[in-house]
């Protein structure tokens, strides 16, 4: 993987695409159930899997820091991974948003 | 033009079977039609009575609850489509003067040899112990050449009342008076099915009379400027021989109450009622069809069997479970407003066969019941408003006590980003799930009461359309069925999503998300209150849940 820390956000990003991707599968996968509980369900699952891409963001990130020989270069991606965490998580739920609420009869709607 | 519609029922079993039409309506077998509806008893307090002018009028009430529009408008292609005027007329044996025939054959400013001659013939024909001096207030008791004579002068003198007026107009004069106007104003081109049984007391009383009684009754009104013509105003009944008996009474019973009805005399009631109706020329003049219906004699249910004590004669005790041929007759109506040509001839009688297995049980499908051409649609009709009824009962646990289904379904569909129907109220909502719980079932206090769906098919012994678990009388079997997969045939029954869990579960997955898409958004011809836009919407999501569904509005 490059050096450059912009990496780490590409990074971030595309975890956090896979994460939501993987998130509204299951929440498709999950049947309606009179009384409600697949909408408390569905919601769980969004939220682990926001956790899931920020952790995996940022262990990925940071892993591939710690092989960057160059000490300035290996600060300099270390602190975008931190950021590039931060950013996941905001483009997650920001995306997780407006999915659901653009898509607010479907099964994407239970998450809002 | 399509004619105008008017059913009138006569008697217990005639609102037994009136009952069964108003379910039919209710799953919108009458798109478009507006049925004018007579009730003709000669016991106000009658049960069966009291049950069916209830049902019509919670049938209404989700029509529409504006008072100045009482039962809305007819609407097509969803339930509850027609509506349904009532009018009551019933005779009033109460007063001293009018509490047996003795009393009411009474007459003063007559000589003394006058008097003599009129007890005379009186005796001819009615036994001066028993049949003059039993109470009427509880019906005709199958006296039937009394309740003819008595039924007939009863509508004649309502008739003279209402056109004189005054005081001593009751309000079911005028209800009677208002009917014979609707059929006057469209005396030209008017169906009307009587129901009644021909084996038991007031309807027998009056089936044979009733067309007659009417065109004199209306002859009055009109001050002698119209009278019915029996080719265009065309009448049809049911000749409904025995199907249930009840216990003998005791010596002291029948001392008490002069006059009972056996049930052991049905069978021959019915044989002498079936010559009658062969060959009496009043009655082949003046009806076009009549619809044979008749039930196995060692498969008649025994109404007595829950009950103890003394048999009961009438009024507010009688209030007898619901039985499969009433359906039958139910659907004998259907096929006489829906036949496309009526001939102008004297009275044709028909008669419809039911599949039998090798067991001799019955096979029942939508055709047994309205012939090949409406089965399909039948079969669909009703199966859609028992889905209904599961969703809301079962499902959402509107049969228990305490809970509102719809109410549940509502907020549930609110829940899901779904909030439509938020403007349908709490009352509204109650409304159709006591509706659908008279139609299905409900619990109450852990006691299961079976609705009129769930009656018919305890009196079937075999296949009914809709699988056993649909119609167990188990509740802890409702709690789990599946509203979607009713159907014996599965041909019907709903389609299930791909995926995991149970077809149960699938097919609820798929019916709630089919219910917030725009393919079953309801059309104005489906209604215009909340109310019939929610149950449009209901009925558009399950008839198109429906495999194979012949549903296009062929019945409009």
């Amino acid at each position: 993987m490059g050096n450059n820390p912009s990496m780490a956000y590409v990074v971030a990003l595309i975890i956090s695409i896979l994460s939501l991707l993987i998130a509204a599968g299951i929440t498709y996968a999950i049947p309606n159930r009179p009384g409600g509980s697949d909408i408390k369900t569905s919601k769980v699952w969004f939220y682990i899997f926001m956790i899931v891409a920020l952790v995996l963001s940022l262990v990925i990130n940071i892993y591939t820091a710690s092989t960057i020989k160059i000490p300035t270069r290996h600060d300099a991606y270390l602190s975008a991974s931190l950021w590039a965490g931060g950013v996941s998580v905001l483009f997650y739920f920001v995306v997780g948003l407006l999915l659901s609420k653009g898509m607010s009869r479907g099964k994407l709607g239970r998450w809002f | 033009m399509d004619d105008k519609l008017f059913i009138i029922a006569v008697g217990g079993t005639g609102m037994r079977c009136l009952e069964a039409f108003v379910h039919l309506c209710a799953a919108g077998m009458m798109d478009n039609r507006t049925i004018e509806i007579l009730t003709i008893d000669t016991d106000n307090n009658n049960g069966n009575k009291g049950r069916v002018e209830e049902l019509i009028n919670k049938y209404n009430a989700i029509k529409t609850s504006d008072p100045d529009k009482k039962g809305g408008e007819s609407t097509a292609d969803t339930f509850f489509s027609a509506k349904l005027n009532l009018f009551r007329f019933y005779t009033d044996y109460s007063s001293e003067t009018r509490k047996n025939y003795k009393e009411l054959a009474h007459t003063r400013g007559l000589s003394q040899k006058d008097r003599d001659d009129n007890a005379d013939l009186s005796e001819l024909f009615f036994d001066k112990e028993t049949v003059q001096e039993f109470p009427l207030n509880h019906g005709y008791r199958a006296q039937t050449h009394l309740g003819s004579m008595l039924i007939y002068h009863a509508i004649i003198e309502a008739a003279i009342k209402a056109k004189k007026g005054g005081a001593d107009v009751k309000d079911i004069d005028k209800e009677l008076q208002e009917f014979l106007i609707l059929l006057n104003n469209n005396a030209n081109n008017a169906r009307v099915f009587v129901f009644g049984s021909v084996f038991g007391g007031t309807g027998a009383s009056s089936i044979p009379v009733i067309p007659v009684a009417l065109r004199e009754a209306l002859g009055i009104i009109s001050g002698g400027n119209n009278e019915i013509n029996f080719d265009k105003v065309k009448f049809a009944s049911t000749l409904l021989t025995d199907y249930f008996s009840f216990s003998l009474p005791d010596d002291e019973q029948k001392k008490k109450e002069k006059v009972i009805a056996d049930s052991a005399n049905f069978a021959l009631n019915s044989q002498a009622a079936m010559a009658f109706y062969e060959s009496d020329p009043t009655v082949r003049e003046s009806y076009k069809f009549l619809y044979h219906i008749g039930w196995p004699a060692s498969s008649r249910i025994n109404y007595s069997e829950s009950r103890l004590g003394e048999v009961i004669t009438g009024g507010s005790d009688q209030r007898n479970p619901c039985h499969f041929v009433e359906l039958l007759a139910a659907c004998a109506a259907f096929d006489f407003f829906t036949r496309k040509d009526l001939p102008s001839t004297k009275a044709q009688y028909l008669f419809r066969s039911v599949e039998e297995t090798d067991g001799k049980k019955l096979r029942l499908t939508g055709e047994s019941f309205v012939g090949p051409d409406y089965g399909p649609i039948f079969e669909e009709k009703l199966g859609s408003l028992l889905s209904l009824s599961h969703l809301l009962l079962s499902h959402f646990g509107g049969a228990f006590d305490g809970r509102v289904g719809t109410i549940a379904f509502r907020d549930e569909m609110a829940q899901r980003n779904f909030p439509d129907f938020l403007s349908l109220s709490d009352e509204q909502g109650k409304l159709l799930d006591d509706y659908l719980k008279t139609f299905a079932y409900s619990v109450q206090s852990g006691r299961f009461n079976p609705g009129w769906i769930f009656q018919i098919k305890n009196t079937i012994d075999g296949q009914f359309i809709f699988t056993n678990e649909s119609l167990s009388l188990e509740p802890k079997v409702l709690a789990n069925v599946d509203p979607g997969g009713i159907y014996n045939d599965n041909r019907f029954n709903w389609k299930a999503g791909l995926g995991f869990g149970s077809t149960l579960a699938r097919r609820m997955d798929k019916f709630l998300d089919k219910v917030k898409d725009s393919s079953v958004r309801p059309t104005k011809q489906q209604g215009e209150s909340i109310k019939e836009k929610f149950i449009a919407t209901l009925y558009n999501a399950i008839t198109k849940s429906q495999s194979n569904s012949h549903l296009t509005g062929t019945l409009s």
